[in-house]
């Protein structure tokens, strides 16, 4: 039963991309066309299936100082793999992804549940995890892609759809559309989701990737707070 | 103040894992390496015939003569009198070079040309933009304008472009300016 909620947990109620907020990036520039949606989803659920699994294998491992190099290291040596493999046997999909293929490194959602879960859960869950979180990055991407290429583009998936010619909405296509589009699909995650969701934490240090680097007696915020304490 | 407590098992630990990722990215290398030159070489190929689509016969020129622009990778003699370069523009700005092939004029005109990689903004144009070149010469090609909002590829292909016309005047027997 846990390990059925740890998969389905990133389809709806911690949606990397509709209620994390993370992998914004991708999202709205990969979302103009459903094919491009697709790609860049699975692209990038593979490395977080992979990245997750190996984080996780070697967590009691990798000491703590250095364990965010680490996870660097691993999703980019997934990410570079995976490019491989795509402009050897999929290159047309390899050029319409272009660099933001490369630009999944940087993708928040992987470094972040290879700190936030992968480090703290067996091999098997983090696994699932990584699945459960690449699926909803994906169903997210496919979500927006859909609107925006039906609405904007009159097409599905490079298919025309011909009663839509003339009712057309062009911006839809475009960066402002992609942010009006995302905002809608989070209010509607939001009402369907009504209190089920995670709630903010406070900003506080725990749980910080440098909280054992952090000069926490020069801290601004540390120094706020204990002044309002006093 | 806490400060980061390095020690012999954090640079063993990171060394290790860099060693690994290394070694696995070195093995899917070895066997991803000859399909992925083979891919380029068919879209060089595909290239040339979108260039100049009459094209009966090809020869590759071998050694490019001394002076030869480092962005030009290729030159091919089509039909035995129009020459073909295949450019690649190597810019800090790009994640992936961006790949030109221009048909050229023994007089230095272009015939044709096409974009065949393009990693950056789609904004670009990659089939529309490099079209407005074709039957200019090298000084018609210099005076066209940068495309504003991507003036660093515009540039670039500007400057990939001068270099397909060097290549073929000293391929003619000129000398590079």
């Amino acid at each position: 039963m846990k390990k059925l909620k740890i998969l389905t947990n990133g389809l709806l109620k911690e949606n990397p991309v509709l209620v994390l907020v993370l992998g914004t990036c991708p999202t709205l520039a990969m979302s103009v066309s459903v094919i491009n949606a697709v790609a860049m989803g699975l692209a990038a659920m593979a490395v977080l299936i992979c990245s997750n699994a190996v984080i996780s294998l070697l967590r009691k491992i990798i000491p703590d100082t250095v364990r965010i190099p680490c996870y660097i290291v691993v999703i980019a040596g997934f990410v570079t793999l995976v490019q491989m493999l795509m402009e050897a046997y999929l290159p047309d999909l390899y050029e319409m992804l272009g660099v933001y293929l490369a630009l999944i490194v940087v993708n928040c959602i992987i470094l972040g549940r290879a700190e936030m879960f992968a480090n703290k859960h067996n091999v098997l869950e983090s696994a699932l995890d990584g699945l459960g979180m690449g699926f909803g990055f994906t169903l997210a991407l496919v979500a927006m892609a859909t609107v925006r290429e039906v609405l904007g583009n009159a097409s599905f998936a490079g298919m025309k759809i011909g009663f839509l010619e003339n009712y057309r909405i062009p911006i839809l296509t475009a960066p402002p559309g992609g942010f009006l589009v995302f905002g809608c699909l989070i209010a509607l995650v939001a009402y369907i989701t009504r209190g089920k969701a995670p709630q903010r934490k406070s900003f506080d240090c725990e749980g910080c990737p440098s909280a054992s680097f952090c000069r926490k007696d020069q801290c601004p915020s540390n120094i706020e707070t204990e002044t309002e304490a006093k | 103040m806490n400060k980061p407590k390095f020690n012999v098992k954090s640079i063993i630990a990171l060394t290790a894992i860099c060693l690994i990722v290394t070694a696995l990215l070195a093995v899917t290398n070895h066997f991803t390496s000859p399909v992925i030159a083979e891919t380029r070489e068919k879209k060089v190929e595909d290239s040339l015939r979108a260039v100049i689509p009459d094209m009966y016969s090809m020869r590759e020129v071998k050694p490019l003569p001394d002076g030869t622009p480092a962005s030009v990778k290729k030159v091919y003699v089509i039909n035995g009198e129009i020459y073909a370069v295949v450019l690649a523009t190597t810019s800090a700005y790009s994640s992936g070079d961006m790949g030109i092939t221009v048909g050229l004029s023994g007089e230095g005109e272009i015939l044709g040309i096409k974009l065949t990689s393009y990693f950056e903004s789609k904004d670009f144009g990659r089939e529309t933009y490099p079209q407005q070149y074709v039957g200019l010469d090298a000084a018609g090609a210099e005076a066209v304008d940068v495309f504003a909002g991507v003036t660093y590829s515009s540039k670039a292909f500007k400057a990939a472009l001068q270099d397909a016309f060097t290549v073929v005047k000293l391929l003619e027997g000129g000398e590079a300016n």
